[in-house]
């Protein structure tokens, strides 16, 4: 245990992590606040922003048809208006919110008319869904075809009673959850720790002295693994603690984090039913997990060089390929190939937030269920082989010794 | 004579020959797989479109203002090379005294929107890291100090290789980029304005294409030179493999993605001047999607700011040279010696990358189609009738019950749409699916945006679907927004098409041909204002002078059927029903086709 702590020390509690580290979150908050600035209309200082805040305070809550009610009253006549072409495009007309009528009906429209319409009428495209597969079941039991029968009983379970009973400002989320900057932050730091653990050693000609004491050998290896997991872990969560508090400072996370995670627009198709907080907590999981795995590949290409250059070259290069790869086949129907991509569990929306089975033998397995599995099992094997080519490379020194 | 152990040292002992010749084949690779032709079309009927602007090539004059705009209106003329001509000319007509007419498609793919350049980046710090970190490491640096020609051999000569080799990489990049783009698309009239290109339509700086190109090609080697010299600065700061490579990726790479657009290219920074391409267009303005206003997006670099960033640039290099001196007057620390081994992990990388060798589904079973272009709204397999009614696709079994081809129940939640023109042969059934997906909002720009476009299949007996065919268009990665040219865009819209195991036929003014497996597009030269029939193998259409033709799929060889101009026919099953001239019906054999 105290070699763990001794290797963390060693490896990552040094100035430039932690100078890196710093100046990493600083340029995270900085990037966080330009994509709330180019994607949202509320965030500036205008007029938008202190209308939304306004009408929030009426709208907000649980969805009632007297809200709705409500809502139409101001927004049909608009929409008539504009849809007549009979409407002003002065900009200080007395009376609007915004001081111009389109711009009334474009606030209306985007930020409460079509959310809330959307949240509404999720239940019944649920409930749709849950018939059709029911139906389907049905049908393809009918014919024999048992896949395609389980996996409709799948959807059907998944999407049974969805429902979203309450209206909160749910962009932030939708920035959030989409916001995929600081894997590349984290990337690079797993990247210049990883590549030196062994490295690192070898340089100083450490191995050798290693070799003759008791704690040496393939204990060491073990607590150099064990440090890298920790050390992983640690900077993934932190981004992704650091990008949510950025997206609350400059969007706002609060108030939406109750609804279930299928009330964001790209989400709606989610395998998984969770708030949205604690979705957020489970795909940064997911993501730790992704670079943990990804991190075990670099900490085995470690071995490879006599210095950290080439397997620095080598995971920056296995990361490309994954994006590459990614973007080919990310938003592909060939699910086996997005789940073998390890690029998948860092950007994981990809499997949580899409409802998609792999046929594994003839079983519908959820991508994510999948992904996980194939992820931590892509970690351990990378870990293992570390140790198997540490411990090869001490038994040749042993020999020359 | 140390020049040799340096020039050794570094090609031979740092294996920077392998770098060297990686980056050179992922440059020409990237190029040949990546490169998709900025205006599809022209490149689609290049023939045609070539012969049609003949009589336009060069400047706008009224003249042929005219006649292209007469030629327009008569529609009996126009081929698919005259409307890329004509879409040209509407787009000189708006800047009349720099907009030239040109195939400028090369120039287009060579000066037009682009991403960072990693091989380049990549290559000039992997060549760079180990320059002084090698001897740092190594324990040589206070030997190499102490010795006659230390001094000189440690600075100048080992900074003038790094240097020299860097403008080598990032001149040969640039010579890959000019032979490719000259070879595939060529690239004419390089002392046109470079307005002509319609990426950079807008800008307000005069240059000649050439002269463009020669200023990128100069801005680049100065980006690549303040890389290395950024490189070169961290190798001797921290004297640490690790540390300088994960200094250099950062500086590279992180302002890239991590920047807005007008910052990036305010800021002497290498990844923007390898980049290149914000110093020559022009300003952008997008439609803003709900006010209607356009907003300024990026603001053109005057000349005067690209003389600052291109200064500024040296002087960041210079600094980098300055600090390195000044290093090694005084540097007299402690190294250590590595010991050389080498151990390949091949396997583990490869398991990273499982996903090569994948390809798209597409097993024969096709088998014999009967399908007619002007009449397959009504397909029967078996007992069973498909039909599009109420745009959905409906199955019909012969008690007369009728349920949808389309059994994704997902379907109400995710917005799917299909396509009500479908391809079907034996017992299988093809129609196009479309996805879209966005989280961007804001502005009318691409941020955000993913476009999928599948063509499916259904199995009537099985009802099991399976994807023969995919288009994945992604406009953001990581964050960050690539330029994106989609030659299948055509693909998905309500529009003709049948299939067979190698490729999809879509008929649009005449037949667009797209390879399964590559997604390469090409053109038949088969007219589809008739009826175009398939029977699994032939295509049979009318040739423009009337005469029935079918045209072999498999030897792509075409063959008069009919001796004499008809008016009209149909595939069946019995063979070619043929509408004679004078209205006589008369059906010839299957078999009896060459």
């Amino acid at each position: 245990m105290r070699l763990v702590g001794f290797e963390l020390k060693k490896l990552f509690v040094r100035l430039p992590v932690l100078v890196a580290l710093a100046l990493f979150t600083v340029f995270d908050l900085v990037k966080i606040h330009a994509t709330v600035d180019s994607i949202s209309y509320l965030h500036e200082d205008s007029t938008w922003n202190r209308v939304y805040r306004e009408q929030y305070e009426n709208y907000s809550g649980e969805i009632t048809l007297d809200k709705i009610n409500a809502l139409l009253d101001i927004y049909k006549p608009l929409e008539t208006a504009i849809n007549d072409l009979t409407a002003t495009t002065r900009t200080d007309v007395e009376g609007t919110l915004t001081g111009n009528l389109y711009s009334d009906k474009n606030l209306l429209e985007r930020y409460f008319v079509d959310p809330m319409e959307r949240f509404f009428t999720y239940k019944s495209n649920a409930s749709a869904t849950v018939n059709a597969a029911h139906e389907n079941v049905q049908f393809y039991e009918s014919r024999g075809n048992t896949y395609e029968a389980r996996k409709n009983a799948a959807i059907a379970k998944l999407y049974q009673g969805r429902r979203v009973t309450e209206f909160y400002y749910t962009e932030g989320y939708k920035l959030y959850l989409n916001y995929d900057f600081s894997a590349i932050l984290i990337l690079l730091l797993v990247l210049y720790a990883l590549s030196q653990t062994f490295t690192r050693d070898k340089e100083c000609r450490m191995t050798e002295l290693l070799l003759t004491s008791p704690g040496g050998g393939t204990t060491t290896i073990f607590a150099k693994i064990a440090a890298a997991s920790v050390y992983i872990l640690a900077v993934s969560l932190w981004f992704s603690a650091v990008d949510f508090a950025g997206f609350e400072m400059f969007s706002d996370l609060t108030d939406a984090g109750g609804l279930p995670v299928y009330a964001v627009e790209t989400f709606r198709e989610a395998s998984v039913d969770l708030t949205l907080f604690a979705y957020s907590a489970v795909s940064a999981l997911g993501r730790a997990l992704g670079f943990w795995a990804l991190g075990m590949v670099f900490l085995a290409l470690g071995e490879v060089g006599r210095h950290a250059l080439l397997p620095f070259a080598m995971g920056a290069g296995a990361f490309l390929a994954c994006t590459l790869a990614g973007v080919r086949w990310g938003y592909s129907s060939h699910t086996l190939i997005k789940v073998l991509n390890p690029y998948s569990m860092l950007v994981n929306r990809l499997l949580f937030g899409k409802t998609e089975f792999v046929d594994i033998f003839g079983v519908p397995v959820l991508t994510w269920q999948a992904g996980l599995i194939y992820t931590a099992a892509l970690g351990v094997l990378a870990a293992a082989l570390a140790v198997v080519f540490g411990g090869k490379s001490k038994l040749r020194k042993g020999a020359l010794l | 004579m140390l020049w040799k152990f340096e020039l050794r040292k570094m090609f031979s002992v740092d294996r920077g020959i392998f770098i060297v010749v990686i980056f050179l084949i992922a440059e020409l690779a990237l190029l040949i797989l990546g490169d998709a032709p900025v205006n599809a079309d022209a490149a689609l009927y290049r023939e045609q479109y070539l012969a049609e602007l003949e009589k336009a090539e060069g400047p706008w004059t009224p003249g042929k203002a005219a006649l292209l705009e007469s030629e327009a209106r008569d529609t009996e003329r126009s081929s698919e090379g005259f409307n890329v001509l004509y879409k040209q000319y509407l787009y000189v007509n708006e800047g009349r005294e720099n907009r030239y007419f040109l195939d400028a498609n090369g120039w287009a793919g060579l000066l037009a929107d682009r991403a960072l350049d990693i091989p380049l980046v990549a290559a000039i710090i992997l060549l760079c890291v180990p320059i002084y970190c090698g001897e740092a490491v190594g324990g040589m640096e206070p030997l190499a100090l102490t010795s006659r020609d230390g001094k000189r051999l440690f600075l100048h000569q080992k900074l003038i290789l790094a240097l020299s080799v860097t403008a080598a990489l990032s001149l040969s990049a640039d010579f890959v980029r000019l032979t490719f783009f000259a070879l595939k698309y060529g690239l004419p009239h390089g002392g046109y304005p470079m307005q002509s290109v319609e990426s950079l339509g807008s800008a307000a700086k005069a240059m000649s294409l050439r002269s463009a190109e020669a200023l990128t090609v100069g801005l680049r080697l100065l980006g690549s030179m303040e890389l290395a010299m950024i490189t070169l600065f961290f190798s001797a700061l921290c004297g640490q493999f690790a540390l300088s490579a994960f200094l250099g990726t950062a500086v590279a790479v992180l302002p890239w993605i991590g920047l807005d657009k007008s910052i990036q290219y305010a800021l002497p920074l290498p990844s923007s001047l390898i980049t290149v391409v914000g110093f020559i267009q022009g300003s952008e303005y997008e439609e803003d999607a709900i006010t209607g206003q356009s907003v300024a997006v990026f603001r053109e670099a005057d000349w005067k700011q690209i003389g600052l960033i291109a200064a500024g640039a040296v002087l960041v290099g210079v600094v980098c040279v300055l600090f390195i001196h000044k290093r090694y007057q005084t540097a007299l620390s402690g190294g250590r010696r590595v010991k050389r081994k080498s151990v390949a992990l091949c396997l583990l990388l490869s398991l990273c990358l499982t996903l090569g060798g994948c390809t798209e589904m597409s097993s024969a079973d096709t088998g014999a189609a009967i399908y007619n272009s002007r009449d397959h709204q009504i397909y029967e397999y078996n007992g069973l009738t498909v039909r599009a009614e109420n745009s959905e696709l409906i199955v019909t079994g012969s008690s007369g019950d009728s349920i949808s081809l389309i059994r994704n129940a997902l379907d109400p939640i995710s917005g799917t749409a299909y396509s009500t023109n479908f391809y079907a042969s034996g017992r299988y059934v093809y129609f196009w699916k479309t996805d879209s997906e966005s989280y961007g909002q804001k502005l009318a720009s691409d941020t955000g945006k993913t476009y999928v476009t599948t063509l499916v299949r259904v199995n009537l007996d099985t009802f099991d679907s399976e994807v023969v065919f995919e288009d994945v268009i992604q406009h953001t990665v990581l964050g960050v927004d690539r330029p994106v040219n989609d030659p299948l865009g055509f693909l998905g819209s309500n529009g003709d098409f049948f299939t067979d195991s190698n490729y999809i036929y879509y008929l649009r003014s005449g037949i667009r041909r797209v390879e399964l497996r590559t997604g390469k597009v090409s053109v038949l030269d088969i007219p589809t204002n008739h009826n175009v029939a398939f029977d699994g193998r032939m295509i049979y259409y009318l040739a423009s002078d009337g005469i029935l033709t079918c045209y072999d799929t498999e030897t792509g060889e075409t063959a008069g059927i009919y001796g004499e101009a008809v008016n009209d026919f149909r595939l069946t099953t019995d063979g070619l029903s043929v509408t004679t001239l004078a209205g006589e019906k008369t059906v010839i054999n299957a078999d009896s086709r060459p």
